[in-house]
């Protein structure tokens, strides 16, 4: 029996892309405890509402986070939308899948090179965001921005997609495709990448359900839990099936998502196919008064918003609850036993957001 | 096998171009939309203040007196709601993102002489009025012709400043010249251009109430 230390991890570290604090009670190489600490990053958006407008708000509430930024964005706006009785038009709610699903694109590209870059494959690393880029191109053609994409309002959206935009987006996406499946085969059958990933961090389909998890972390561990299929926006019109994993370890987690990846694409496709025409905006009167929530699928899963109005120009309350805050309790729980050289990866797998956590 | 699965792509890259761009020695290419900063067609201005209200980052601010529109391009987010709001259209996103600077500066523009001269008048001093919320009305004002007037009160819902009050029963329009800023939705609304812009002072600073006379709605046969 070996003598117990304490291990501090973080907040700086070279694999953290956002500051956590572990304190790792490490006894030998195993670790027997994590005790985490958060609120390097924490910023009061929820206390700006009692200072902005509700519409200036959506510019804030973008700002969350910048990898979700239209996400979050778009639950804000929503959850207001469901206070103020506004039904938006078709076309809107098309428009804002594909953009939740571009988001979803870059968001996992990004997450799969940083995972390469946590298991010291670099080039693959560099690889997979020279992919990214090309979705970032995306964005900036449709909405104008690169990452944060302030085309919400109250009522609908504010730029449309035209038919030349969606060819452009489409001869991309198959070009992405190509290329997201040669970096798969690395990910998922290379023989040093599979003896990194597999086996490790594992959660069984109980404790990911007991502990509240959310998103491919739940997903890759059996729980079949996604917001889309609530049917909020044009889901109810797109055939998708919520992509499971059973074996709940890093190598699932991965494999969930690269398959996300496609099914995205596959999403994307479908939009465009089914896009009815007509308005993306209608006109709104009046202020929120009253609450209500709304839950959404993120990248990294469900993220719920609440909002309380009082028919004034300023909110009584707005919460945001993120996914990484329900992952963290699952993340704690694969460290138990865990290696001290698997650490960053099992931090990595939850793909944390500790911006949007503390906000 | 798995084990070359990477080779091709590494090989491949050997023989390609960089994928990034030597900016800025070579110029990045923006599409057409891209938001990139604020311009501000100063002609077209009327100070109305409309952006600098709605800046969630308070990056623009107006002096109506100087008839100056200052923003501070740090500050700025670059996210189009001033562009959203402004009622004249005199702002617009254009690609281009801001250069880097050694200290943050403003940068401020002001409105020609003849736009200025054009809205104010010589020589009346201002009236500050008592139940006032800080904004005078100093040069042009909005006058109706109360026989066109339909008290429809779209002028009253377009308001950006509550300053309009459209009564169909009393059969009144009332005019708070404390709180309006000649922003000229009320006029850009009025489906029978019943408003218009007057170049002269407001004869008083207070409640202005007129008669109207609910000029009946034409019906198509």
């Amino acid at each position: 029996m070996g003598k117990r230390k304490v291990v501090p991890f973080g907040p700086q570290h070279p694999v953290l892309p956002e500051p956590i604090h572990l304190d790792l009670v490490m006894e030998d190489e195993k670790i027997l405890e994590a005790v985490p600490n958060i609120g390097f990053v924490h910023r009061g958006l929820e206390g700006l509402i009692e200072k902005k407008d509700f519409n200036e708000l959506i510019y804030i509430a973008e700002r969350t986070c910048g990898i979700c930024s239209y996400q979050h964005g778009m639950g804000y706006t929503e959850t207001l939308e469901q206070i103020m009785g506004v039904e938006i038009p078709d076309r809107a709610k098309f428009l804002r899948s594909t953009w939740s699903e571009l988001g979803r694109l870059h968001s996992h590209l990004l997450w799969l090179g940083l995972l390469a870059d946590g298991f010291g494959f670099e080039s693959l690393f560099y690889e997979c965001w020279r992919i990214r880029e090309k979705i970032l191109d995306l964005h900036e053609l449709t909405v104008g921005a690169r990452l944060i994409f302030s085309v919400n309002k109250v009522g609908g959206v504010l730029r449309d997609i035209t038919p030349e935009m969606q060819k452009t987006i489409l001869e991309t996406l198959d070009v992405v495709e190509e290329e997201v499946k040669n970096i798969q085969k690395t990910f998922l059958y290379d023989y040093s990448v599979q003896s990194r990933l597999k086996g490790i961090g594992v959660l069984s389909l109980q404790q990911v359900h007991d502990l509240g998890c959310a998103g491919p972390f739940a997903r890759a561990s059996g729980l079949n839990l996604d917001m889309r299929k609530l049917g909020y926006d044009a889901y109810p019109y797109i055939d998708f099936e919520p992509i499971i994993s059973t074996d709940g370890d890093c190598f699932a987690r991965c494999d969930v998502r690269t398959r996300e990846i496609f099914q995205s694409i596959d999403i994307i496709r479908q939009i465009f196919a089914k896009m009815p025409e007509g308005d993306i905006a209608v006109p709104v009167k009046g202020m929120p008064n009253g609450e209500a929530t709304v839950r959404i699928e993120q990248p990294r899963g469900e993220a719920v918003y609440y909002v309380k109005g009082n028919g004034k120009k300023l909110l009584d309350r707005m919460r945001i609850r993120t996914p990484t805050f329900a992952n963290l309790p699952g993340l704690l729980e694969t460290m138990k036993g865990a290696d001290l050289s698997d650490v960053p990866l099992l931090i990595l797998s939850i793909d944390p957001c500790i911006s949007c956590t503390e906000r | 096998m798995a084990i070359m699965n990477f080779g091709k792509t590494m090989l491949k890259n050997l023989f390609l171009k960089p994928v990034t761009v030597n900016y800025p020695a070579e110029p990045a290419v923006y599409p057409e939309g891209s938001r990139g900063h604020v311009e501000i067609d100063v002609d077209k201005c009327i100070s109305c203040t409309i952006c600098a209200m709605n800046c969630p980052s308070d990056a623009l601010k107006v002096d109506r007196q100087a008839g100056t529109w200052t923003i501070n391009r740090f500050d700025c987010i670059a996210c189009g709601y001033c562009v959203e709001k402004c009622p004249k259209k005199c702002l617009k996103m254009v690609p281009g993102y801001q250069e880097p600077m050694g200290e943050k500066t403003e940068e401020t523009f002001r409105r020609p002489e003849e736009s200025m001269a054009k809205a104010a008048k010589p020589a009346k001093p201002t009236v500050t009025a008592a139940p006032s919320t800080g904004i005078v009305s100093t040069h042009n004002h909005v006058s109706i012709d109360v026989k066109k007037c339909l008290g429809c009160g779209k002028c009253m819902r377009n308001c950006p400043n509550d300053a309009l009050a459209v009564d169909r029963k009393a059969k009144t329009w009332s005019i708070n010249r404390s709180k309006c800023i000649t922003c000229g939705l009320c006029i850009d609304n009025c489906p029978t251009k019943c408003m218009t812009m007057d170049p002269n002072d407001p004869d008083s600073n207070g409640i202005e109430t007129y008669e109207i006379e609910l000029a009946p709605i034409k019906k198509k046969d």
